[in-house]
């Protein structure tokens, strides 16, 4: 057994025993030993660092999966590891870019701006101006930033997985973690840190983004010098500005908080039900408020897609849920493979109305509690939970977080009403709906009429 | 069947559209009102909603063209070349990358040559 591998061991065991003497051998209640145990989790993921913390970050965006508690407490999970020295990462930026590093940019300041597990980032200067993808040329002296994948970072992550997959098929954790399809899991995890350890796919996508949000002058997304970017190097233009983690800095400098909050909400509906590619990491720190009032997306590290049917699909979920209204929200659920046995579907229809009452009724709404709240009851009837609608739950949920730190009163369901309303209105104009739709308002009609 | 007669068929068409009109008028006022509550329940609170906005577009679409202004395909138009013209510029960026990473091999044969 290697050295990683027993402290991988000691760690995770260690965890699981102080979970069963905290939670007094489990005998404390239910919702109590899950919180305890979470705790102990995420501390040794955090002890632990390199795949574990991508993998406590990828648990925090699957409640679906892993429970409200747990994916509660991998959210505070801190990927902030000591900073390598630049001369280790000199010789990455060269044999990546194919020179030195003083003839690719004019000056590039060798003190990092962020270090994480897997890449570190360091602020530099454009040599040569340069037309990006979308939106205007960066000229020479651009400042820009410059991510680099830490040397033997890539091949952690790889010892990592080999190690949990390893673990994961110990008796142990089978009975700790029972229910949780833990080699399905493992497999999509590795998949997306292999996407992660190309930064040429996260420099796409923050094109696309940059793309689907021209006609919005209040989102902005950094542009990618793609001269400067490899598999290993992304350069990208610097953003100024305030995370949300900062915000108070901000409201002092009078940003309108409540109208990047609306926006920010409706633009990520817009991701959701009209562009199918949506941002599903918005944590605080990957979100930037800039002093011209703007937001500004950044770390494009998990990204949902949805297809056109989805899309529509999830329009209509969230109509059921604004409008109170269970059985539409049942019905196209449905659609996105949440399947409801006959036999169940009176008892969750009745938990599904009570929850819709408690959550979103009254005059105020929480959608995180209902959101969270919505995939309990699902796992506690025994319906299994597609991963893209634990993540999209999960998603509006951070929305909605998010939007709350820049302006605590917003309603994000009113925010949605007009969107999604908008949104199935649209969707009434298609040929094939109306082809779909008409024969039935016709027997509707004729029914009532001869009734 | 008896002959129909013109008037009683027009004052059926009037009174069909009369009572239509004040089932939609009646539909936005409470989609309205909704609005105005934040939150109402069931599969009618829907269409209310729906109807609400729907005169919300009747208003904008008046003010539209009472101004003159009703070009809209021509912006629907410009999306097609904004599409198109991000495909390109997509490809141009891989290719930028293309060749950063062939002169990076170009400097690695040659460094080992050297």
């Amino acid at each position: 057994m290697s050295a990683r591998s027993g402290r991988i061991t000691r760690a995770l065991a260690g965890a699981a025993v102080r979970g069963v003497f905290r939670s007094r051998l489990g005998f404390v209640p239910a919702p109590r030993r899950r919180a305890v145990f979470a705790a102990e989790w995420r501390r040794a993921f955090e002890e632990l660092g390199g795949a574990f913390l991508k993998l406590g970050q990828m648990i925090s965006v699957r409640p679906d999966e892993f429970g409200d508690e747990l994916a509660g407490e991998m959210e505070r999970l801190r990927d902030q590891v000591a900073p390598v020295p630049f001369s280790r990462l000199r010789p990455v930026i060269e044999e990546s870019l194919g020179g030195p590093v003083s003839s690719l940019y004019a000056s590039i300041d060798e003190t990092p701006l962020a270090s994480a597990s897997v890449a570190q980032v360091h602020a530099a200067v454009l040599a040569a101006s340069y037309r990006p993808v979308w939106g205007q040329e960066l000229p020479a002296g651009a400042e820009v930033v410059v991510k680099v994948i830490r040397p033997g970072a890539a091949d952690a992550l790889r010892g990592d997985i080999v190690e949990a997959r390893r673990l994961a098929g110990s008796a142990l954790m089978r009975v700790l973690l029972r229910g949780v399809d833990l080699d399905s899991l493992l497999d999509e995890f590795a998949r997306s840190v292999e996407r992660e350890l190309d930064l040429r796919i996260e420099g796409r996508v923050a094109d696309r983004f940059a793309f689907d949000f021209r006609p919005d002058p209040k989102i902005v997304v950094p542009r990618i010098v793609w001269t400067r970017t490899a598999p290993r190097v992304l350069t990208m233009e610097r953003m100024y500005g305030w995370r949300l983690s900062e915000l108070d800095e901000a409201e002092l400098a009078g940003v309108d908080a409540h109208g990047l909050a609306v926006h920010g909400a409706t633009a990520f509906m817009r991701q959701v039900m009209l562009y199918g590619r949506y941002h599903a990491d918005l944590h605080p720190s990957n979100l930037f408020v800039t002093p011209d009032n703007r937001i500004a997306y950044l770390d494009f590290g998990i990204v949902g897609h949805l297809t056109d049917a989805e899309r529509g699909d999830i329009a209509q979920v969230l109509a059921g849920f604004v409008y109170r209204d269970a059985d539409r929200a049942l019905r196209y659920s449905a659609n996105l493979g949440v399947v409801v046995p006959p036999e169940k579907i009176d008892t969750v229809r009745r938990e599904l109305g009570e929850l819709l009452d408690k959550t979103m009724g009254g005059g105020s709404t929480d959608f995180r509690h209902f959101g969270f709240g919505f995939l309990g009851l699902l796992r506690r009837n025994g319906i299994a939970i597609p991963g893209g609608y634990g993540l999209l739950v999960k998603s509006l949920a951070t929305v909605e977080g998010v939007a709350r730190r820049l302006y605590p009163d917003i309603d994000i369901m009113e925010v949605a009403r007009p969107f999604v309303t908008r949104m199935i209105g649209d969707s009434i104009g298609r040929p094939e709906t109306l082809q779909e739709r008409l024969p039935a308002v016709w027997r509707a009609a004729m029914r009532e009429l001869l009734a | 069947m008896a002959d129909l007669d013109p008037m009683k068929f027009f004052a059926l068409w009037m009174f069909t559209h009369e009572q239509a009109d004040d089932l939609m008028v009646q539909s936005v006022e409470r989609g309205k009102a909704v609005a105005g509550e934040g939150m109402s329940g069931g599969p009618d609170a829907f269409t209310d909603g729906f109807m609400a906005m729907v005169a919300e577009e009747k208003a904008r679409l008046k003010a539209q063209i009472a101004s003159g202004h009703g070009d809209e395909i021509a912006e629907q138009g410009d999306e097609h070349i904004d599409e198109l013209k991000f495909e390109v510029a997509e490809l141009r960026g891989r290719l930028d990358q293309m060749q950063t990473t062939l002169d990076a091999i170009a400097a690695h044969v040659g460094a080992k040559g050297a």
